[in-house]
Order: structure tokens, then sequence, then C-alpha cells
């Protein structure tokens, strides 16, 4: 991971990673079926990847780092610029529009279409960006 | 289910108001109906059943449609427009266009008797996957105008879905007193010609922006 892209993310991790403990029960009210989910989170700048494991181990909520080469299976993996994903947690890009835009590519692992993945994580982001408000 | 087209091979001749109206005069009889907006690019129906900025839902693995209740007809409903923000341009390519036809209408819980499926004008992308998933078991009311450009248009919208073998139940002639009438009968006799039903409705401003089912008495008729 360069240098670059491990500063940008500085600036956000920790309270992602608070958010995803802190706030994942909310989630699941609304999407309970998340529970069966996992999900890689890839991020890209022009020299370097960093990747994501969302989903649930031992019936807890879990986050971590995966190797982006050949990350943990999880059953739909996004993949996005560091720059959108963090005009995303400002709020300054709709998560839906940047889909629509190309900015984001989703592929999906379990049958479900890469369309339902992204409505999903569409409500994840709105409540993420928002509690970084 | 049976899914019910409401199509066009021309754009802007009341696709749209058509749908909710026939959705909302089948809803009154007692009958289940979803509503799907399938025109993806340029979507109107959130704006008609004002079901805008929506949070989506999930049960199992399927997406929860919208419930809308329109003067005691509740309705399915189920398109783009509620999930993106308002004035961003939809710039899908055909693989994320057919992706989000299928999720629409193969990942959503719609529990109904009747699928309403509002469509995007003539034989595009959205359309040629639809009638590929739909195998054949779709009716549908081809939407007109009295002149000859649309004419022309559902012509070749007609033998698309033809081709698709679409059950085509009806020609609506909508906004009838709009235009000149110089061509009217020769263009609904040439519907008439191809062994097409034409149910005529007549010019309404207000039906752009008012329900009024009353008038899709006979277009219920056609389609059930």
């Amino acid at each position: 991971m360069s240098f670059n892209l491990r500063l940008k993310l500085l600036t956000i991790l920790p309270k992602l990673l608070n958010y995803g403990f802190m706030q994942f029960n909310d989630l699941l009210k609304e999407f309970p079926e998340a529970k069966t989910r996992s999900a890689v989170l890839i991020l890209y700048d022009q020299s370097s990847k960093i990747a994501f494991w969302i989903g649930f181990e031992n019936g807890k909520p879990t986050i971590k780092e995966t190797d982006p080469k050949n990350p943990q299976f999880a059953t739909n993996t996004i993949t996005m610029h560091v720059d959108t994903f963090i005009k995303v947690l400002k709020n300054e890009l709709d998560f839906r529009t940047a889909y629509l835009y190309d900015l984001i590519e989703i592929t999906s692992s379990d049958g479900l279409p890469p369309t339902y993945h992204m409505l999903i994580w569409s409500a994840f982001f709105d409540k993420l960006s928002n509690s970084l408000r | 289910m049976i899914p019910i087209l409401v199509t066009s091979g021309k754009g802007g001749v009341g696709k749209s108001p058509i749908s909710s109206n026939l959705a909302i005069a089948l809803a009154s009889r007692g009958i289940r109906v979803g509503l799907m907006d399938a025109d993806l690019m340029d979507p109107v129906q959130h704006l008609i059943f004002n079901a805008d900025k929506e949070t989506i839902r999930e049960y199992g693995k399927s997406l929860m449609p919208l419930s809308v209740n329109i003067g005691g007809s509740k309705i399915k409903f189920m398109g783009i427009g509620s999930f993106i923000p308002r004035g961003a341009g939809v710039a899908l390519n055909y693989e994320k266009t057919a992706d989000f036809i299928v999720t629409l209408l193969r990942f959503v819980r719609w529990d109904v008797d009747y699928l309403i499926i509002d469509t995007p004008p003539g034989s595009e992308d959205v359309n040629m996957k639809l009638l590929k998933e739909l195998e054949g078991n779709a009716r549908a009311i081809v939407v007109g105008e009295p002149h000859v450009f649309a004419l022309e248009d559902n012509l070749r919208m007609i033998d698309v879905l033809r081709l698709y073998d679409v059950d085509i139940r009806a020609i609506v002639l909508n906004k009838v007193g709009l235009f000149s009438q110089e061509f009217a009968q020769a263009i609904e006799e040439a519907y008439q010609k191809l062994g097409l039903k034409v149910i005529k409705l007549q010019w309404d401003p207000a039906l752009q922006t008012n329900f009024k089912p009353e008038l899709f008495k006979e277009v219920e008729e056609a389609v059930l």
C-alpha cells in the first residue's frame, strides 16, 4: 500500500471501524440477511490497493484487512478508487450515483444480482456517511 | 403473476400515467397489483406515486416493494427513481441495465396477481432485456397517438412484441382530439388491419397530474 493511499485512509478508518462495530445492530434490523453475507471492499489509487473483509465471524460483526490479491471469500466484492470512497463518506457523492457513473464496481458471488448488492450497500453507506457528519 | 407491459414505439405518448391509472383501476377491483417502473433512464412513476427518497428494505433474499395507497387502492411499486437522488443522471451501460431489470423483475417480493411494467419507448436495451426475461409470458397494451409518426414507431414496436410472442391486448390511442383529425381514421384502420383492438382516450391534460381510473374501464377489460 502506498504512503499516499494509507495517508488518505488514515483520516477515515478509525471512524469507519467504530461505526461498523457500534451501529451494525441497527442495520441488521433492516437487513437481517446481512448475517449470512460478507463483502470485500477494495480501495485503490494509481499505484496500490487495500482490501477489507466485512461480515460476521463467530456471530460478531467484523471488519478486517484482507489481501487484495487473494481476499478472504465474500458474497460480493465492491471496488472503487479511494477518492470516490472519501467523497461518498463526506456526502459529496451519492453511492448510487457513483455506481451509475461506473465509479464503483460490484461483483456478486452468491447468485444475487450486483444491483441488489448495490442497493443494500447504498443503505450501509447512507448510514455511514451520516454518522461521520 | 401476469406481467402487463405498457409500452410504445414512441416516447411521450403517456405510458406512465396510463400505467399508474391502470394499476389503480385494477387494484380498486380487489386485484393484487404491482407496478414496476422499467424506464431506467427517465423514471417518473416515483413522482406520480409520491414515492421519492425511499429506503430499500429486504425480506429473505428479496427486496421489498414500496407500498402505495391511492384512494384506498393499494399498489406495490418499485423503480429506480425512488432510490437515486433527484437530478442525478443515469448513465447505465448494457450490463448494468440488464442487471437492474433482472433485479426489479426477479428479486423483488412482488406477490401480486398482475405486474404492470411501465417501459421506456422503442426496442432499446431495457425492452429487449425485458422481453427476453418474460419469455413470451407477458400481455401488453401499446400506447399510441393519432398521428403518423407514432403509428410508424408503433408498427415497428408491434413487430418486435410479436416476435417475442407477447400477447398484445389493445392499442390505446391517447390524446385523441389534440392532433389534426386528417389521418385519425386511417391510423385507427392501420391498427385494426393488424387485428388489434383500438381503445381511444380523449386528450385530457389533467391526466398528467391526476388519477382518473374511471376512464380506464375498457383498458382494464382488455388486459384481464
